[in-house]
């Protein structure tokens, strides 16, 4: 037994893929396209509100940590709206961290193999 | 005013001083204003890339047009009018336009020369528009100069698989700051605001840098700090919380602090509110104007904008306020507005206390008699973590922080002083890597070390506000001024040696003089706040045998005393273990040296240490002769102290030290009846027994003691649960303190037996059972130790009791309350006959009915209207147990209450019957017609690796172990959450992380003294299904039928196109000619836990008996979950590569299903029977069926396997009466005994079938 909690596994649905059903204590986020145009990585904490898939990770953690919801048991993420390239990047930890939670999510979810 | 050209400087450069007094002046009358965004503003010019270029760099090699700052140079009219339109608009202070005018953020455009140029024109230009304004209206505004965050990150890695990595350091930090802060001061700022903070530790190095400058040029700036929250849970992007955020920067002593940016007014305004109360200076905040929208530009308007900031003011958050992204001077002229109606806020008095940081706060308060400082970060204080460390080994060394996090330590000290290893180094890669665990990097740390450089490369690290360990006057005043100048500047609080140029002090006087001189120098020459000094007047060896040594402890202690009466709000410190260098090898000895030792110097004001918490015994516990011979040399009270207690040390030598964890134990210095409340809050037994008796001897009675002090206390217990301020297992652990003190008591009392005096009165007797069929009985104990607790008698019967045993018992012993519990569903059938048995025999009085599988609407609809006379409660909460018992024999409230559970219930069985009457009903042959299908022909299903049963003795328990489950054993507990977010709730977490340490404790004694014997049977047969039953086949030929596994199909209308399930769905049909298998388990943790169980009871001891039944409850469980991995990977074998952690075993995403008979997806509990036959598992595992089909011993798991890719749990839910009839005629019963045993899931009243004739 270790001291580490385990990790959630996180499967990211792609355009032209269907939805899975989520079941019992599957999270669901869907990812909007971005509000405006800025470079990409840029930080716009308006649109990592929205868009930022390890914020929204974070999110459902920190919720579950103040008793606000249960601790997803896997989730899925809905990327068929948005270029899913950045997305699959910071969940597999090939995005550079913007902040402390970034690596929080690092710790806590992994990719669905 | 030309373009390109900087003007030349203002002749006379602001009074820092004097503009800050200005601030605080017209701050303490009227809100002040802050301008608006200037992005926005310059979006609004649209200019083009030339017209950012102008002539200067027309040729410059990287583009221009987005680099803001630059129109300080290029486009400084333009500029300059757009900060006048701020002024007029109702601003007094102006941001000059630098946001990104470092060197970090300015190398985008290759421009890291131009820092200074920028930053001094930026300031310029600012201060034209504001000397413009002036001249125009009379009233006089401020420039403050922005420095941005800056576009890297020092306090965490950029890599999440690199958590030690740092794109840029402190230094390179404050190099670049510094020269942005000198072009700002030159060019004519009033002020420096660090803004849109999103790194704490970049902001430290800001202020260290400004700080240099400050003194460099003996002129300073008051500051302006303002962060930038965007998450959810209220931290900072760096992970602090606003209070952290506030504790880590306030050393600056800021003119303002605050937040900006973020999500707009709204999602601003809690975080607000906490820095509002935390700080003791002016709030100043400036939200977005809302949120962009599509074409990057923020749609607020003016008037909504203002409208919310008014809230600020109106709530008195707020001192000053202006606009950030998407504001303009329209907003800022609304805002000024809006907020002219309200007076400023009034900034708190904060009470002079060690406030220190680490992502959260930690205030030391009055509350905390000692902090004890975590050592075993230490290399110099733990052999393992030196180990680790000089291997380099981090991951593991940061798990020794996280333990000593997780056992509650307040601040850590991390000390690297080994001579083997680049101490240096090794702390900056140890703080890199800790900064990126947020559950250690939460509390603040100490860093230590003998070597300054260590503390300071240390200190670089850390974005919280740090303790050092140490600094001295050792070397005299030049180098500890010098230190203790940049402890502060590095924002940190210190601990200081009473050392000086002649040595370490060992007397009282000069330990009193040296702290003394230090604290003036402190205080008065550096300006260090009082409360962030920390004195070590030096524990050293007594009992050495040198008559000089034998004054040490008084020494100590007594200056101790002196230093805390004359140098206000300084703190103690000490290491302790120093002591007792003498006793070394003597752990016994230490231990007692060290609790005396503790004692008297916390008395004295000793606050802070390092001790080993393994090496403190409890004062109280300590033998009287040794507690006595420590005192007399510690004290110091008599010549030949240190010989006697070395005569007594002998007798010492050799043992364990006796300690348990350190503990503070001035709760022992309270009168009687509060140490008993004490015992009982905190469950301690230690010292319950000597209490009672003192409490005995004082007392009339015996009797009295368990009415008096023990049931006082009890009280206390009782609200603190019922408020939510104490957990199930914690009331359980209170409880078998008072079980141990009554047992204490009951020799005395049966000598009074006789008299009616010595009759205990309790608030009424309780009888509990779990009833005939059933065994299941956690839920039932921990509902009967509560209401013990609470003063009722409890008579519980156990498990498998049938009706008339509890009838009976009821009427001889005269009960006030039956209690009812079972877990399976036949037990409702039962529950039923009780509550009409007790009808029927003229029983009135209150029936509570509680367990797994009842339901308020059972209870309503099923057994409440068999039971007229009394009233049937339904109680599925230990922590209602009480108040529905309480109202129930209260004379006052008992009508009411039973009123309105009537009323209840009434309620509940007219919904119950409304959504029966409108349920589609589906006929089983539409259902079968829409059975689960899959396409059988293209599947080929795998052959088990042998057929027939296979006896499993396992008996490696650790490995079992690792399979468990844990959040349903918190559940059992009434801890709601998933394990293991739950440690960490910020209300449950305690009692949950306490629970979970005595589970741990008792988990390694159940391995380690193989207390339980868990056994299993598995079996495959051959099968097909074959309609809704699935057929069992003697061998492969699949000629001679072995055995029919009926099941069950889900028969109410499915929404969309979901199938109507059955388990037989999942088996090759009989006719595709495809042979398929179906497997069989039964596992149980042995029968040892009843016998464990019933021992722990004898002893009073209710918790650990709980415990262990909760445990081997999950070592079932883990045992059925191990085994059917093994089914998958090696007895079937179909799933041989899968390779799941515990989580996602956990969380079932695997291949093939496992249900139980009794369960949802097959709720007919007879079908064990099959099952238990295929298997001889009573034979082969010890198991035996009851007559309700409940397993026995409790702790056991049975079921079927299913191998096919598709299956899937499911609930059966409600069945027809046609289903019924079927299953019925299938399995040859009667149409009767199916339903009595459906009972549960039927969805109709049984009996003859009414509706036809409508």
């Amino acid at each position: 037994m270790t001291a580490l909690p385990h990790k959630i596994s996180v499967t990211v649905v792609t355009a032209g893929h269907e939805m899975p059903l989520a079941g019992p204590g599957v999270a669901v986020i869907r990812l909007d396209p971005p509000l405006h145009d800025h470079g990409a990585g840029d930080l716009c904490v308006a649109c990592a509100a929205r868009t930022d898939v390890r914020t929204l990770l974070f999110e459902l953690i920190e919720a579950a940590r103040q008793g606000l919801r249960d601790e997803p048991r896997a989730v899925l993420v809905d990327a068929r709206a948005v270029d899913p390239d950045p997305v699959i990047a910071a969940i597999e930890g090939r995005a550079p961290a913007k902040a402390l939670r970034d690596h929080t999510v690092a710790r806590r979810f992994r990719p669905a193999s | 005013m030309r373009n390109d050209t900087p003007a030349k400087p203002s002749p006379a450069l602001p009074d820092g001083h004097e503009v800050e007094q200005a601030i605080r002046t017209a701050a303490a009358e009227r809100i002040l204003i802050l301008d608006g965004a200037m992005g926005t503003m310059i979006q609004r010019l649209n200019l083009d890339e030339d017209a950012f270029r102008s002539d200067r760099f027309k040729d410059w090699p990287h583009p221009l047009r987005g680099n803001n700052d630059l129109l300080n140079l290029t486009q400084a009219e333009a500029l300059e009018d757009l900060h006048f339109d701020y002024a007029m608009a109702g601003a007094d202070i102006l941001e000059t336009n630098t946001f990104s005018s470092t060197s970090v953020a300015q190398a985008d455009y290759g421009m890291e020369e131009l820092i200074h140029e920028l930053n001094y024109a930026g300031a310029q230009v600012a201060r034209r528009a504001a000397d413009r304004a002036t001249a125009e209206d009379g009233r006089r505004r401020f420039v403050a100069g922005a420095l941005g965050p800056t576009t890297k990150t020092s306090s965490m890695s950029t890599d999440v698989n690199n958590p030690g990595h740092r794109s840029i350091t402190f230094d390179q930090l404050v190099e670049a700051y510094r020269t942005a802060i000198e072009g700002l001061l030159e060019g004519g700022a009033d002020m420096l605001l660090f803004e849109t903070i999103t790194d704490t530790l970049n902001t430290k190095a800001g202020l260290f840098a400004a700080q240099q400058v400050f003194e460099e040029r003996e002129r300073s700036l008051p500051i302006m700090i303002s962060g930038t929250i965007t998450d959810l849970s209220g931290r900072t992007l760096s992970g602090q919380t606003p209070t952290a955020f506030w504790y880590s920067l306030r050393h600056a002593k800021p003119l303002t602090i605050g937040l900006n940016c973020a999500l707009g007014a709204n999602a601003m305004r809690a975080h607000l509110a906490e820095l509002s109360d935390a700080a003791d200076t002016l709030i100043c905040a400036y939200p977005n104007a809302g949120l962009p929208n599509e074409m990057g530009q923020y749609d607020e308007s003016p008037e909504f904008m203002a409208e919310q900031i008014e809230g600020f003011a109106r709530d008195g958050l707020v001192n000053i306020v202006g606009g950030c992204c998407g504001s303009t001077p329209e907003h800022i002229a609304a805002i000024a507005k809006a907020v002219s109606r309200h007076a400023p806020r009034i900034a708190p008095t904060i009470e002079p206390k060690l406030r220190l940081a680490g992502l959260e706060p930690f205030v030391l308060t009055d509350d905390i008699p000692f902090v004890n400082i975590g050592e075993r970060t230490n290399v110099t204080g733990s052999a393992r973590f030196r180990k680790l460390i000089t291997a380099g080994d981090y991951e593991a060394a940061l798990e020794v922080a996280r333990d000593q996090v997780n056992n509650g330590a307040q601040v850590i000290d991390i000390n690297m002083d080994e001579g083997l290893i680049d101490s240096a180094q090794v702390m900056i890669d140890y703080l890199n890597l800790l900064a990126a665990e947020p559950d250690i990097a939460r509390v603040p740390l100490m860093i230590d070390s003998s070597k300054w450089e260590v503390i300071e490369a240390g200190l670089k690290r850390v974005q919280g506000k740090a303790l050092v360990n140490s600094i001295s006057l050792k070397e005299g005043e030049e180098p500890f001024l010098r230190q203790a100048r940049l402890v502060r500047a590095y924002g940190a609080a210190v601990v200081v040696m009473a050392f000086d140029e002649d040595g370490q002090a060992d007397t009282q006087e000069r330990k009193v003089s040296i702290c003394t001189r230090a604290y003036k120098l402190l205080t008065e020459t550096v300006g260090l706040p009082p409360e962030d000094i920390i004195f070590d007047p030096n524990v050293f060896a007594v009992a050495t045998g040198i008559e000089e040594h034998n004054g040490y402890g008084v020494a100590f202690i007594e200056a101790t005393r002196q230093i805390t009466d004359t140098l206000p709000h300084a703190h103690i410190s000490g290491g302790v273990s120093n002591l007792s260098f003498s006793f070394r090898g003597n752990e016994p000895v230490r231990e007692a040296m060290h609790s005396v030792f503790l004692y008297h110097a916390i008395q004295a004001g000793m606050d802070m240490g390092i001790v080993n918490a393994g090496q403190l015994a409890v004062y109280e516990s300590i033998e009287p002769q040794l507690r006595e011979l420590c005192e007399d040399v510690i004290l110091n009270r008599s010549d030949d102290a240190t010989d006697r207690l070395l005569d007594l040390a002998e007798s010492y030598k050799g043992k364990a030290g006796g300690s348990g964890k350190a503990r503070d134990l001035s709760w022992r210095e309270l009168p009687v009846g509060e140490r008993i409340t004490h015992a009982l809050v905190n469950g301690i037994t230690e010292y319950i027994e000597a209490d009672t008796e003192e409490a005995r001897a004082n007392a009339e009675r015996p009797l009295h003691v368990i009415e008096g002090p023990l049931m006082d206390g009890m009280n206390v217990v009782g609200d603190l649960f019922g408020s939510g301020k104490m957990f199930l297992p914690q009331v359980v652990k209170s409880a078998r303190v008072m079980k141990q003190a009554v047992a204490y008591l009951l020799p005395f009392m049966e000598e009074e037996k006789a008299t009616e005096a010595g009759q205990r009165r309790t608030a009424g007797k309780v009888l509990m059972a779990t009833v005939k069929g059933d065994v299941h009985d956690i839920g039932k104990n921990i509902v009967g130790v509560v209401l013990a607790c609470n003063n009722y008698e409890i008579i519980d019967l156990g498990v498998m009791v049938p009706s008339q045993k509890i009838l009976e018992t009821a009427k001889a012993e005269n009960v006030d309350v039956i209690g009812l519990s079972g877990l399976i569903t036949p037990s409702l059938d039962e529950m039923v006959h009780v509550a009409a048995e007790m009808e029927r025999e003229g029983f009135d009085i209150p029936l509570l009915i509680g367990g797994a599988t009842t339901s308020r609407v059972h209870t309503a609809v099923k057994i409440h209207p068999r039971y007229e006379r009394g009233q049937t409660v339904y109680v599925n909460d230990a922590s209602r147990a009480v108040g529905v018992v309480s109202n129930l024999l209260s004379q006052k409230t008992r009508d009411g209450f039973i009123k309105s559970v009537r009323e209840e219930y009434a309620k509940a069985a007219a919904a119950h019957l409304r959504a029966e009457a409108e349920k589609q009903r589906l006929p089983l042959a539409a259902a079968r017609a829409n059975a689960f299908k899959t396409e059988w022909s293209s599947y080929d299903p795998p052959k088990p690796s042998f057929l027939g049963t296979r006896v499993v003795d396992e008996t490696d328990l650790a490995m079992l172990a690792e399979y468990i489950d844990w959040t349903p054993f918190f559940q059992t507990w009434e801890l709601k959450g998933r394990y293991p977010a739950i440690l960490d709730d910020e209300k449950q977490g305690e009692a949950a992380r306490q629970l979970f340490a005595d589970a741990k404790a008792m988990l390694k004694r159940i391995i380690e003294e193989k207390w339980f014997h868990p056994r299993a049977v598995i079996g495959f047969w051959p099968a097909n299904s074959v309609g809704d039953d699935v057929r069992l086949f003697t061998d492969e030929s699949r000629s001679e039928e072995l055995a029919t596994l009926f099941t069950l199909r889900q028969q109410l209308s499915k929404r969309g196109d979901r199938p109507n399930v059955a388990m037989s769905d999942f088996v090759a049909p009989l006719e595709t000619g495809k042979p398929d298998y179906v497997g069989g388990f039964v596992v149980t943790a042995g029968v040892e836990e009843e016998a464990i169980a019933k021992r722990f009871e004898q002893e009073n001891d209710d918790y650990s008996s709980i415990l262990v039944k909760a445990l081997a409850d999950r070592f079932a469980e883990a045992f059925a979950e191990m085994m059917h991995e093994r089914v998958r990977r090696e007895h079937w074998g179909y799933a041989t590569d899968e390779k799941l952690t515990a989580e996602e075993l956990i969380s079932e995403s695997y291949r093939g299903i496992r249900p139980a008979p009794g369960y949802p997806a097959q709720p007919d509990h007879t079908e064990k029977t099959t099952l238990f036959k295929l298997l001889d598992a009573t034979a082969s595992t010890g198991v035996e069926l009851t007559e309700s089909y409940a397993m026995w011993p409790g702790s056991s798991v049975s079921g079927f396997y299913f191998a096919h890719p598709e299956a899937f749990y499911f609930g059966v839910a409600k069945v027809e009466r046609d289903q019924v009839s079927d299953y019925a005629a299938r399995k040859g019963m009667d149409v009767e005994e199916v339903e009595r045993w459906l009972g549960p899931i039927l969805n109709y009243v049984p009996g003859p079938k009414v509706e036809a004739a409508e």
